[in-house]
């Protein structure tokens, strides 16, 4: 209605030109608006991306010399295809992902449920819920480095307490994924709540007390009618922990630095070490990178085609 | 948890600390440079924040007013740039940086921060602008604003919470970003993530002083995160909703 009235008047008055002017002035002001953060984002995202593209064609390893750099087309893609550590990373993070994706979302929809049904006392323990979330990866992981050390740490320590075997947690290969999967489950769980706890605060109530009415018991109540609506949240949430676990990389560094034998070399590290350690050989890792990029994009492109939308 | 609570003799946790040991605090900020760093991530996460809102604000509401051609693809590719690996952006910019002097330095580092809070920042103000009704701005126009001044004198004062969450949320980035200053900084241009994490070391480790650091840099993390609590679930709802 508002619009209606201010295109009107000056149509009145003086059709055309300051209709004109107005418009162009709009358009420039648009460009120029956008003008700071594409310089930068020209310089900073646009420019490295292609100069890291163009570089993985390339054999250069800095230990032997900078200018050493040698043109070889897509042999480090070929390479990588090969490379037992590659796809031994790959696997420990899809693991690792997987198995954090299901726990957080079986116990995140469990605390949301039931922060749902609580109403005294529910602040505070959706404080306690959220507290991990607030520490940074790195202090979280030093902290469960601590907590878990075999001989020192807590859990052990309580373990024995209760007369049940304390293992190693970080030194055994096969424990050392479901170990470190903890602790981001202990981190980021809360991030599901959070998600999950709006989605169920959004459901309509009346369906949901006619059904109690009718005398359906809670296990009916949630899977007919809350269910379904929950499935776009729940979907979120999929994609947004997916999206952070692919990407892991300080709980494995600083936890465990890889894990006996690589058990726990997610891609991430695995792509910082080939480049920034002993060898810096950037080519190759770069060209691990963008496979790495790639694969990610591939699964969430997956996972978001093939989760259902709504009902 | 309560492990932050043991600044002192850990080896057995159990045992409540007897006689507080602030000297780990003090030892730990003394340590290895890491009261530098902790001031340099201060320096770096404020100046990245800056430059985000400053480049962000205006696009976004360019994004958002003026239906410029591309605004879907800038919608787009903001979230491309949260998928993306940060791996792929780590060896390229250490190259760059390296060659162009800006490896350890602190303008390096808000440049490289920009690839994470830059996107992230314009995807949450555009959020916020849509949130405010055209009919404001409209009024406004029609009491003779200038064009150029509506964005700075009727919206942004409309969104300053909005923009105030962006910006902490940017700081927060920062101040915990690992992968990032782990490789283009060393010593001038370190922060505390790194930092933190040199306190491992490789054989014995100072757990008490290890601590007290961890508490340092968590707990501004924390009043920062309390301050936009709840701005936080009214943006994770706005997303799920719409999307």
């Amino acid at each position: 209605m508002l619009q209606e009235t201010i295109t009107l008047k000056p149509n009145q008055n003086r059709p055309g030109l300051i209709r004109k002017r107005k418009i162009n002035q709009k358009k420039v002001l648009g460009y120029l608006y956008l003008l700071p953060a594409l310089l930068i984002a020209g310089v900073i995202i646009v420019y490295p991306l292609l100069y890291g593209a163009w570089t993985s064609f390339f054999q250069w390893n800095w230990t032997a010399g900078m200018q050493n750099k040698a043109f070889i087309g897509l042999q480090n893609y070929v390479q990588l295809l090969s490379d037992e550590y590659f796809w031994g990373a790959l696997k420990n993070t899809l693991y690792f992902t997987f198995l954090s994706l299901i726990i957080e979302l079986l116990l995140g929809l469990g605390i949301a449920l039931l922060l749902n049904g609580i109403t005294k006392g529910s602040l505070v323990l959706r404080t306690v819920m959220m507290f991990p979330l607030m520490i940074s990866d790195i202090v979280a992981a030093l902290m469960w480095k601590m907590l878990l050390d075999p001989s020192s740490g807590v859990i052990n320590q309580f373990l024995l307490s209760l007369h049940l075997s304390a293992p190693n947690w970080l030194g055994n290969s096969h424990l050392v994924i479901p170990a470190i999967s903890m602790v981001d489950v202990w981190w980021q769980t809360g991030n599901i709540v959070i998600i999950l706890l709006a989605g169920l605060q959004s459901l309509p109530r009346e369906p949901i007390e006619m059904a109690q009415v009718d005398g359906a018991n809670k296990f009916q109540l949630f899977i007919y009618l809350m269910w379904p609506q929950l499935i776009p949240f729940v979907k979120t949430a999929v994609v947004f922990r997916l999206i952070d676990l692919m990407r892991v990389f300080a709980l494995s560094w600083a936890i465990t630095g890889g894990g006996p034998v690589r058990a726990s070399e997610v891609s991430q590290l695995y792509i910082y070490k080939v480049g920034m350690g002993k060898y810096l050989n950037i080519g190759y890792s770069i060209s691990l990178a963008f496979t790495f990029a790639i694969i990610v994009f591939i699964l969430i492109g997956l996972v978001n085609k093939l989760l259902p939308e709504k009902n | 948890m309560t492990a932050l609570k043991t600044p002192i003799q850990a080896q057995n946790f159990l045992s409540l600390p007897t006689q507080p040991q602030w000297k780990n605090f003090v030892d730990a900020w003394q340590t290895a440079g890491f009261s530098d760093a902790f001031v340099n991530t201060f320096e770096i996460g404020i100046g990245t924040v800056l430059i985000s809102l400053l480049a962000g604000i205006p696009m976004a509401y360019s994004l958002v007013r003026y239906s410029v051609r591309g605004a879907n693809l800038a919608g787009g590719s903001m979230l491309f740039m949260r998928i993306i690996p940060e791996t792929v952006f780590l060896l390229p910019l250490y190259v760059i940086f390296r060659k162009t002097g800006l490896f350890d330095t602190k303008i390096g580092m808000i440049l490289a921060f920009q690839i994470i809070t830059l996107p992230y920042t314009i995807w949450l103000l555009r959020s916020f602008i849509m949130g405010v009704p055209e009919e404001i701005e409209n009024a406004a126009r029609i009491d003779g604003c200038a064009e150029i001044e509506i964005p700075w004198r009727v919206t942004l004062p409309l969104i300053l919470p909005g923009v105030l969450t962006s910006a902490i949320l940017a700081f927060i980035s920062v101040w915990t970003s690992l992968l990032f200053p782990l490789t283009l900084a060393y010593s001038k241009a370190e922060t505390v993530s790194v930092a933190i994490s040199s306190f491992k070391g490789y054989g014995t480790f100072n757990w008490p002083v290890m601590a007290a650091a961890a508490l340092c840099v968590t707990i501004p993390q924390i009043i920062m995160f309390s301050l936009i609590n709840k701005y936080l679930v009214a943006g994770y709802t706005m997303g799920a909703v719409k999307e």
